[in-house]
């Protein structure tokens, strides 16, 4: 399915609200100011998502995840290169480790960004279809690529026709510009009720 | 489904009130209003707050802390959004205390929680802590382990990579481990490429098949092909050249660390061989010349040394030879005087040749020596006689003292010991015009040792010319200056120093400039056990005896005694042909001269069917048509038994063997004196009529 210029916009729009809380609270978490920032989103199909996932620019392989149950249903996740999950997770943590082992410590941390994030930009949505959107602990994965996460699993659980939000996220923290995905994948049907949600609230 | 469900047995409300009380974890219930609903036992446990003390106040009034923006928000989106919150242990300080570990040492816990929706509508909130303390110690020091691991392994990388030496370490599969920068130089390989790969891609077949064998034998048996030990190697670049390599091999085990277990590494240490085989092979070539430029140096001193000692036969021969016609007595003093100068400088001239002959035997390491009962006195006297006149000439004297009792023979070699004697004696003369020349002869049975000290009055050496002369180098004077004034090559005494050496002993010098020198030779004697030991009374009576031995046996001289005797002598040289017929006729021979070997054989032949049969044969060696070794090799085959006596320029040890191989009876070295010769050949006919008179 297509989206109109007006309905990405509007979608960026909602994401952005999200991520704009979900960097306040990482500031305040931190204590140093952090800035999240969604410069674009794509849709696709989940049968298409292979091709899309080979354009990407890096090998996402650390990701953490969300189921989301409600109005709309599916799963939210946050990825990351593996080097680049660690410099953030080392960077939040203010932890001097000197390799790039992501161990339990670690692993935490991005558990609880990722939780951060991912409830920020959920909430948003839950807000536009007006429906509290029951959430699931978040949890880590590593060492797995992002299609396989996405795809392996979801050939039984989803149709091949689940629609795919992918949005490119940037976390500026402590000078450093640490570049990650963001992905919403929806049940059948579940974009279209969000999108005219979102068609029907005015704008501004 | 409804019906089903309320058919299972359910826990009583009580009972699972209390399980909650059982779990390893914190559990604490609020509503919207941060009410405490529920406050478990290990929460009891760990905060020291009672159940009574908690249920019912405010959660934030006991923990001020979570008031804060940094967790009120999150903790009111659970009850407005229904979603879960999680704080992670090390972003949250620590707010719960922990009462277990009170007084000193004093810590709080580190605490995982997680915030959950409890009810439909959210109105309640669950909070679980999980107690991460030991869990983040234990990863806090994985993570101090790691850190040292990194530093030595940083340390040994840094020593690896800046080694000048390649260096590589592979596992017992022999697949590369570690491949530093000197072995990247050298392979041509980065070590990207082929970390992880099998060395024996480094080698060349048939050696890449070998070094698999190496490897399994090792583990298996423990064999030592190469390691600990070290050897040369052939490897193999990855422009496909190959290099010879210098490989030392070293086993390796890791102790057991909580990183990377134990582990078995072999290291092998590399040294590139190219350029020392290089130099290998250039000093190989260099040696090779150097040694064929000396071989053709000893060629040409033997050469030259045939080719002059063949005329100067005739000079001193036909010199002689006049001196002792009988109308000498007639002839102008100037005539006289000129053959004695002809005869005096042939002489001079044939005693350089000896010594450059001896030279090149001492450079060619043939010199050699015998080892025979001689008598020490007689050597000495000998010389000393032979001598004498020199001496006189310049008016100098020429006395001996003999120092000890000496043994009355040694072990030794007479010739060489004569040799060593006369050069150091005629140097003395040499360098003497005023005073004396003394010898010193003193023996040490205990040490085996006779030593001869010869002193003189001459000009003596200052400390630099005596350091000149100690390192007896050939064609050495001590001044250079000297050279024109007093003659000679220079050889003499490094060929004295040689000989003494070769007698068990050495020469030492002492010398003061215009005082004297004293040349002190050394020789060993062999063992002396119960030899006769002569004082000087008995010296003086020993060489009375002996002297008149020596006229006897001068006096054949003068008669004919090879009167009747048939001999052949083979000889190409017009000039020896002359001379040497001469000495033999004027001694009673019957002589024969055939110009060429095949010619001597016929002579042979003819000899024998007039029944005329020569008694010596005089064979020279270099003929032209049949040569000297040809036709004495025919003779023999012939079944000829007579005596064949070889007659040669060539001075060398070795040329005496291949006279005697080609079946010569004895030897005789050019140029022959006159009552040598005579004498070799009445030795042999004396021997001849012996064995004759005996087999008859």
């Amino acid at each position: 399915m297509g989206l109109n210029e007006n309905e990405l916009d509007a979608l960026v729009e909602i994401i952005n609200i999200g991520s704009g809380r979900a960097a306040h609270s990482l500031s305040e978490m931190t204590g140093s100011r952090i800035v999240l920032s969604v410069p674009n989103i794509r849709v696709c199909s989940l049968s298409n998502f292979h091709d899309v996932a080979k354009n990407l620019r890096q090998e996402f392989s650390t990701t953490v995840q969300q189921t989301f149950q409600g109005n709309v249903s599916g799963r939210a996740l946050l990825a990351f290169a593996d080097t680049k999950a660690f410099e953030l997770a080392r960077i939040v943590g203010g932890i001097s480790a000197t390799d790039s082992e992501l161990d339990e410590e670690l692993q935490g941390i991005l558990e609880e960004i990722g939780n951060i994030v991912l409830n920020a930009i959920l909430r948003s949505l839950a807000n536009l279809v007006d429906c509290p959107l029951s959430c699931s602990l978040p949890q880590l994965s590593t060492n797995n690529s992002f299609s396989k996460i996405i795809l392996g699993k979801d050939e039984q659980a989803h149709p091949s026709n689940s629609m795919v939000l992918i949005a490119d996220t940037s976390i500026q923290v402590a000078d450093r510009d640490i570049s990650g995905s963001l992905l919403l994948l929806f049940e059948t049907g579940d974009l279209e009720v969000m999108l005219s949600a979102l068609m029907e609230t005015p704008a501004g | 489904m409804d019906q089903d469900m309320s058919q299972i047995p359910q826990l009583p409300a009580k009972l699972a009130e209390q399980q909650l009380d059982l779990l390893p974890v914190g559990l604490c219930v609020i509503d919207r209003d941060h009410t405490i609903l529920k406050w478990n036992a290990t929460l009891v446990h760990w905060t020291g707050h009672s159940t009574d003390t908690m249920l019912g106040s405010n959660l934030l009034d006991h923990y001020p802390q979570l008031a804060s923006a940094r967790f009120l928000p999150r903790i009111q989106s659970v009850f407005e959004s229904g979603q879960s919150a999680l704080f992670a242990p090390s972003t949250t300080n620590p707010f719960l205390p922990d009462s277990r570990n009170a007084g000193e040492g004093k810590r709080e816990m580190l605490l995982k929680t997680v915030l959950t929706p409890v009810g439909k509508s959210s109105h309640y909130a669950q909070l679980c802590f999980t107690n991460v303390t030991a869990q983040y110690d234990q990863i806090q020091a994985l993570r101090h382990e790691k850190k040292q691991h990194n530093i030595s392994r940083n340390r040994t990388l840094a020593i690896l990579e800046t080694a000048a030496d390649p260096i590589i370490t592979i596992t017992e599969a022999g697949n590369i481990e570690s491949f530093n920068t000197a072995a990247e130089r050298l392979f041509g390989y980065l070590a990207t490429e082929v970390i992880g790969t099998n060395v024996s891609q480094l080698m060349p077949t048939p050696f890449r098949e070998a070094h698999d064998e190496y490897l399994a034998r090792y583990l298996s048996t423990g064999k030592q092909n190469i390691i600990g030990i070290g050897r040369e190697v052939v490897g193999l670049k990855k422009d496909g050249t190959i290099c010879s390599l210098w490989l030392s091999v070293s086993d390796v085990t890791l102790e057991a660390c909580i990183i990377s277990g134990s582990k078995r590494l072999f290291t092998g240490i590399l040294s590139d061989l190219t350029e020392q085989k290089s130099w290998k092979k250039q000093l190989r070539n260099s040696k090779k010349l150097a040694e064929e430029a000396n071989r053709a140096k000893s060629d040409f001193l033997a050469n030259m040394s045939h080719e002059i000692r063949t005329p100067m036969m005739a000079i001193l021969g036909y010199s002689e030879q006049l001196l002792e016609e009988g109308a000498i007595h007639k002839a102008p003093p100037e005539r006289v005087h000129a053959i004695q100068t002809i005869r005096r400088n042939g002489q001079h001239l044939l005693a350089i040749i000896n010594d450059i002959l001896d030279m090149s035997k001492i450079e060619a390491g043939k010199m050699s020596a015998e080892q025979i009962q001689i008598d020490p006195v007689q050597i000495v006297s000998e010389v000393v006689a032979s001598m004498q006149p020199r001496a006189q000439g310049k008016g100098l004297g020429l006395v001996v003292n003999y120092e000890t009792p000496i043994p009355v023979w040694i072990e030794s070699d007479p010739t060489r010991l004569r040799q060593i004697i006369s050069n150091l004696v005629g140097n003395s003369i040499k360098f003497t015009d005023v005073g004396s020349i003394t010898l010193h002869i003193a023996a040490d049975p205990g040490r085996q040792r006779l030593s001869i000290r010869v002193v003189d009055t001459g000009i003596g050496m200052g400390p630099e010319q005596l350091d000149i002369i100690v390192r007896f180098e050939a064609f050495c004077q001590a001044d250079g200056s000297t050279t024109r004034k007093f003659g000679g090559t220079g050889l003499g005494l490094r060929i004295s120093n040689t000989l003494a050496q070769l007698l068990g002993g050495g020469i030492e010098v002492e010398s003061v400039a215009g005082e004297g020198s004293s040349f002190n030779v050394t020789i060993s004697t062999g063992d002396l056990t119960g030899v006769r030991m002569l004082n000087p009374e008995q010296i003086a009576r020993h060489l009375q005896q002996a002297t008149p031995g020596e006229k006897q046996k001068a006096v054949p001289q003068t008669e004919k005694p090879l009167q009747g005797s048939q001999l052949l002598l083979a000889e190409d040289g017009p000039d020896n042909q002359r001379l040497i017929s001469f000495f033999l006729k004027k001694a009673g021979a019957d002589v024969t001269v055939a110009e060429n070997g095949q010619i001597a054989v016929d002579e042979v032949h003819d000899a024998a069917l007039m029944r005329k049969p020569f008694d010596v044969i005089l064979m020279d060696m270099q003929m032209p048509e049949l040569d000297g070794y040809g036709a004495t090799r025919l003779l023999r085959q012939e079944g000829y038994k007579g005596t064949i006596i070889a007659l040669t320029a060539h001075a060398m040890n070795e040329d005496r063997k291949k006279c005697l191989d080609a079946g010569c009876d004895d030897f005789a070295t050019k140029p022959i004196d006159r009552h040598q010769l005579v004498d070799l050949v009445n030795g042999h006919l004396v021997k001849n009529a012996c064995t004759v008179g005996d087999a008859g």
